[in-house]
């Protein structure tokens, strides 16, 4: 069993709770055959809500925790990856737009809302990597 | 001197104490100062850096 600090187990509880709340959604969405689909404000408001609880409830055990020039700099690593993964989405966004002319601003509401999804997993992925690494 | 104690007087978490001692993860110039404030010795005596590997000791 592994050792995790409470930083990693905050990022894996980020990670389940993501996964837990937007896979369905986007596995629905990409089966989608004229079923009816859980509108996606409600999944971002449930994941949103899920956060904000999960990290009020970790930051009451741990007050007197802090934050320090490693966890800034994995952090920042993080950033830098999701930032480039969030380009690297929008950049297919654009270029499929291109190849077929126009989307649907439903479609494009949801693919906007896969690169976020993408950029924010690639970021607390990265972390977790970054923690486990400099450990 | 507990990792935490030393930790907590410099203003690191525990795990990054146990990093630096490690060698996973190379502190800033100013926590490298300050680790050796704490302990009352020059920096040379708890940092050393060797140019041909990446190897240091903390």
């Amino acid at each position: 069993m592994l050792n995790l600090s409470y930083r990693e187990k905050a990022l894996y509880a980020s990670l389940v709770v993501e996964l837990l709340i937007f896979g369905p959604y986007f596995v629905e969405v990409t089966m989608h055959s004229g079923g009816s689909l859980t509108p996606l404000f409600v999944r971002v408001f449930l994941f949103i809500g899920a956060i904000v609880a999960m990290e009020i409830a970790v930051a009451i055990s741990t007050r007197h925790r802090q934050v320090d020039e490693r966890d800034r700099l994995i952090n920042l690593r993080g950033s830098k990856l999701a930032y480039m993964a969030l380009l690297v989405c929008l950049s297919g966004m654009i270029g499929l737009a291109g190849e077929h002319g126009s989307v649907a601003s439903g479609v494009l509401i949801n693919e906007l809302m896969a690169s976020v999804f993408a950029a924010y997993t690639v970021h607390l992925v990265t972390m977790l990597v970054m923690y486990r690494r400099l450990m | 001197m507990t990792q935490q104690h030393l930790a907590d007087s410099i203003g690191l978490t525990r795990q990054t104490v146990i990093a630096i001692e490690g060698d996973k993860y190379s502190p800033s110039l100013d926590t490298a100062f300050r680790i050796a404030l704490v302990f009352g010795v020059p920096l040379e005596q708890v940092f050393q850096y060797e140019v041909q590997g990446k190897k240091r000791q903390a």
